[in-house]
């Protein structure tokens, strides 16, 4: 049963509302849990998942036809989000979150946002001991780069999961253009995290 | 050796490492899934429940309203859509009903047993490696019956997934998870069982099951 069939049983209310909300949230908690996680603390995430999926439900029914599930569920999810950041004064637009680049904003907008924001300088000189294993190596320059760049790290391991930059496109809610470009300059900011790794594999 | 052969050595090499490099990745990344999946598993299961139960879930007369009349309305049956309702409106109060269950109070209070599968009761396959269980219950009792016993299973907080009328074999089968997995199996089931059929009334029927499934 795809998505829509399944948007389909819970916009209905009938029999199987229950196991087709279970169904959806099978196949959307891991990627929309760690869109969440990117954003605010993996607490918070669970909340603002949990939302999501209430959201889902309650509105399904006023939807006539569900023609492209995907980007409606991602939708709610970033309104969720959005509405998370406004109740907390901390929204920002896509381009304050991932495009400025000015070292100085983020002091800046000391204050304004906490917990959506990358860090600015990373810390690429950890990792890979000379006897370590690279397949280690890599996932601790992984980890630090989820840490340092939530956002791109997302991006990153959805490109490793073989989504389309049209489906990436649609969870970040951007042009399909703009989503290209922030891939690139994702797969820039990763280099330096696995370099070091490389070098550990091939000297 | 040329200067040409050896770029193209040089390109040649640089690129298997790539590869090379390429698959230590999508490892590293499998190995960071699976210490997620084993933190979040517990949560994962905890928010699961927490977001069904707040499910804003129609009441069970509701439910058969809109679950029957989208069926019959498939089928061109109005009549039958106008006769169901009507019965469903009309059904008595809820009593015990003849339903027995085999139960393993092992699991939960909910009936469990090793697997059969099958609508008819007459394809039963095995599962071997007794990765899924399943309980099934037949009973010989006219549709109002099985549906009063549907309403049994509601009231005893059991959830209904479908209720599927096989006309050809004369069955009414009722789906209920016994796990989240097994929802997931009964909608497929769902579909794949009785595709456009559609559930339509009938005053008796020979035999009414009860499918539990467990993964």
């Amino acid at each position: 049963m795809d998505d829509a069939a399944l948007l389909q049983t819970i916009a209905r209310r009938g029999f199987g509302v229950t196991g087709a909300t279970a169904k959806l949230y099978d196949r959307y908690q891991d990627k929309l849990l760690r869109f969440f996680q990117a954003a605010v603390e993996t607490s918070q995430a669970w909340d603002l998942l949990q939302d999501t999926f209430i959201k889902i439900v309650e509105r399904a029914p006023a939807m006539k036809n569900f023609d492209n599930p995907s980007a409606w569920i991602w939708r709610i999810a970033h309104n969720v989000r959005n509405d998370y950041f406004r109740s907390a004064n901390k929204l920002l637009s896509f381009e304050e979150v991932y495009e400025n680049t000015d070292p100085t904003a983020e002091d800046t907008n000391a204050g304004f946002y906490v917990e959506f924001k990358e860090r600015k300088t990373p810390a690429v000189s950890v990792m890979c001991a000379p006897d370590q294993d690279v397949i280690d190596c890599v996932k601790k320059a992984l980890e630090r780069f989820s840490v340092d760049h939530p956002h791109r790290f997302l991006v990153i391991e959805w490109l490793q999961e073989g989504e389309s930059p049209q489906e990436i496109a649609t969870r970040l809610n951007r042009t399909v253009g703009a989503t290209y470009e922030f891939i690139s300059q994702c797969k820039k900011k990763l280099q330096p995290y696995t370099q070091p790794c490389k070098e550990l594999a091939f000297g | 050796m040329s200067e040409t052969s050896h770029n193209s050595d040089h390109a040649e090499d640089k690129s298997l490492r790539e590869a090379k490099f390429e698959q230590m990745y999508d490892k590293a990344f499998e190995r960071l899934r699976e210490e997620r999946r084993g933190i979040w598993l517990a949560e994962s299961a905890f928010r699961r429940k927490k977001i069904l139960n707040q499910l804003p879930v129609p009441s069970f007369g509701e439910q058969l309203r809109n679950s029957f009349g989208q069926w019959s309305f498939a089928s061109g049956s109005a009549v039958g859509v106008a006769a169901t309702i009507a019965v469903f409106l009309l059904l008595p109060p809820m009593s015990p009903g003849p339903l027995t269950l085999s139960t393993n109070p092992s699991s939960q209070g909910m009936p469990v047993a090793e697997v059969t599968r099958g609508v008819t009761g007459d394809n039963k396959e095995t599962e071997t490696d007794g990765s899924i269980r399943v309980v099934e219950l037949a009973v010989k009792k006219p549709l109002e019956s099985a549906l009063s016993d549907a309403k049994k299973l509601l009231s005893d907080g059991i959830e209904i997934i479908s209720i599927v009328h096989d006309e050809k074999v004369g069955v009414v089968s009722i789906l209920v998870p016994v796990t989240t997995e097994s929802e997931v199996y009964f909608l497929e089931t769902y579909q794949t069982e009785i595709g456009q059929e559609g559930f339509s009334l009938l005053s008796e029927v020979k035999i009414a099951k009860v499918v539990y499934r467990q993964k």
